[in-house]
């Protein structure tokens, strides 16, 4: 029953940290309040209260590396691409 | 009894660096995700070259520890590539990729709970089904401690080695860089984990990033620079503890410098190993030499 618990909480974690590397709009709402995207994200109160916990400057250092990475895989961008790409991020 | 080895990560840049310097590696990696869509001349080539020097396959992106099930289909084009490859093993990361049907884009930490060791090793136990054989699991370097997570890393680890039977990469760097980031000590944790079941190790070298706004500096796992002394004292501590015989792969992945400058990162590695080894008679008897050979009893 517990691991049951632990795994539908699992699923929602990684989906709401998916979501926080790759959407910049949604990171910057999480900053503002975190416990309330948290459980926008359909998160329970404790879950939400151990998410809202992750250091600001971690989670934006690690939503950069993966921009990063993903960016590699892709290949080279155009520069102008580029040069929007980081004012984006 | 099988010889403690040292090797190297095989990038199309390096091919012929590699190709000169075979008197000196033991054993290559190659990235199985960069040759899922290869044709047949260039599984041929990998076979060939399988059989002149042992290699390794290193898979990346199955997601083996996310909440998602692994999909069979990307098992099943690792298999073909295994199949058609014949490495002496593959290996893939304690990671989620992939969750709500967004790619993430590499490695991510999960939280770290019974939960996630169970799913895990469902997840192992059908690449074994599908792929013929269990991969080692690497320790993943993360800048984000996975929230809602009940247990250590070490513990977590352990977990999931005994509920699978799968064997540990050790990935060295990973462990220097999440202990810097995070504080902790990495002997601590190399006294935590089951030493006995590490089959590899990986060294790499990584840099200082500073975060946007300014106030925070973390090491990160780049594999864009020179192995750094921690490291190799890692690996002596290593090859102190564990009676089996180890094999260091080193990871470089760009800035590629010239081939003597990664040889002599081998030879250093070489030479930590058999640092370790010298230590070990006096200070750690075969207590987990016993330990080691039945974890591998009946491993698929």
């Amino acid at each position: 029953m517990r691991t049951t618990t632990q795994a539908a909480m699992q699923a929602d974690v990684e989906r709401l940290l998916a979501r926080l590397m790759t959407d910049r709009a949604l990171r910057e709402r999480f900053v503002a309040d975190p416990v309330a995207v948290a459980r926008d994200s359909g998160l329970s109160p404790p879950e939400s209260e151990a998410i809202a916990k992750i250091p600001v400057a971690d989670l934006h250092t690690a939503a950069r590396s993966y921009a990063f990475k993903r960016d590699a895989k892709r290949g080279p961008l155009h520069p102008l691409l580029a040069w929007w790409r980081a004012r984006l991020r | 009894m099988t010889r403690d080895r040292v090797g190297i990560g095989w990038r199309p840049e390096l091919a012929a660096g590699i190709f000169d310097a075979l008197d000196r590696i033991d054993v290559l990696e190659v990235l199985a995700d960069d040759y899922l869509g290869a044709g047949r001349r260039a599984r041929r080539a990998l076979n060939t070259m399988a059989r002149q020097v042992p290699v390794q396959l290193h898979s990346i992106a199955l997601g083996m520890a996310g909440a998602e099930a692994v999909d069979p289909r990307r098992l099943d084009r690792l298999a073909r590539l295994v199949n058609d490859v014949e490495p002496e093993a593959w290996s893939e990361h304690l990671a989620f990729m992939r969750a709500g049907g967004i790619e993430i884009g590499h490695l991510a930490a999960p939280p770290r709970t019974e939960a996630s060791i169970e799913g895990a090793a469902r997840n192992l136990r059908k690449a074994a089904d599908i792929v013929g054989t269990m991969p080692a699991m690497e320790n993943i370097a993360t800048l984000i401690e996975p929230p809602c997570s009940t247990l250590g890393e070490p513990a977590w680890i352990a977990g999931i080695l005994a509920a699978s039977g799968c064997g540990l990469l050790l990935d060295v760097h990973n462990l220097h860089a999440n202990a810097t980031n995070f504080g902790f000590d990495p002997l601590d944790f190399l006294a935590r984990i089951p030493l006995a079941r590490i089959d590899c190790i990986h060294i790499a070298g990584g840099s200082w990033i500073t975060a946007p706004s300014g106030d925070k500096r973390y090491l990160l796992d780049d594999h864009l620079h020179d192995v750094e002394q921690p490291i190799y004292d890692l690996v002596a501590e290593i090859a102190a503890r564990a009676a089996q015989p180890l094999t260091v792969v080193l990871e470089r992945d760009g800035a590629y410098p010239p081939m003597p400058v990664l040889l002599a990162q081998l030879d250093r590695a070489r030479a930590a190993l058999a640092i370790g080894r010298r230590r070990r008679p006096a200070e750690h008897p075969r207590a987990d030499a016993d330990d080691h050979a039945g974890s591998h009893a009946g491993r698929r």
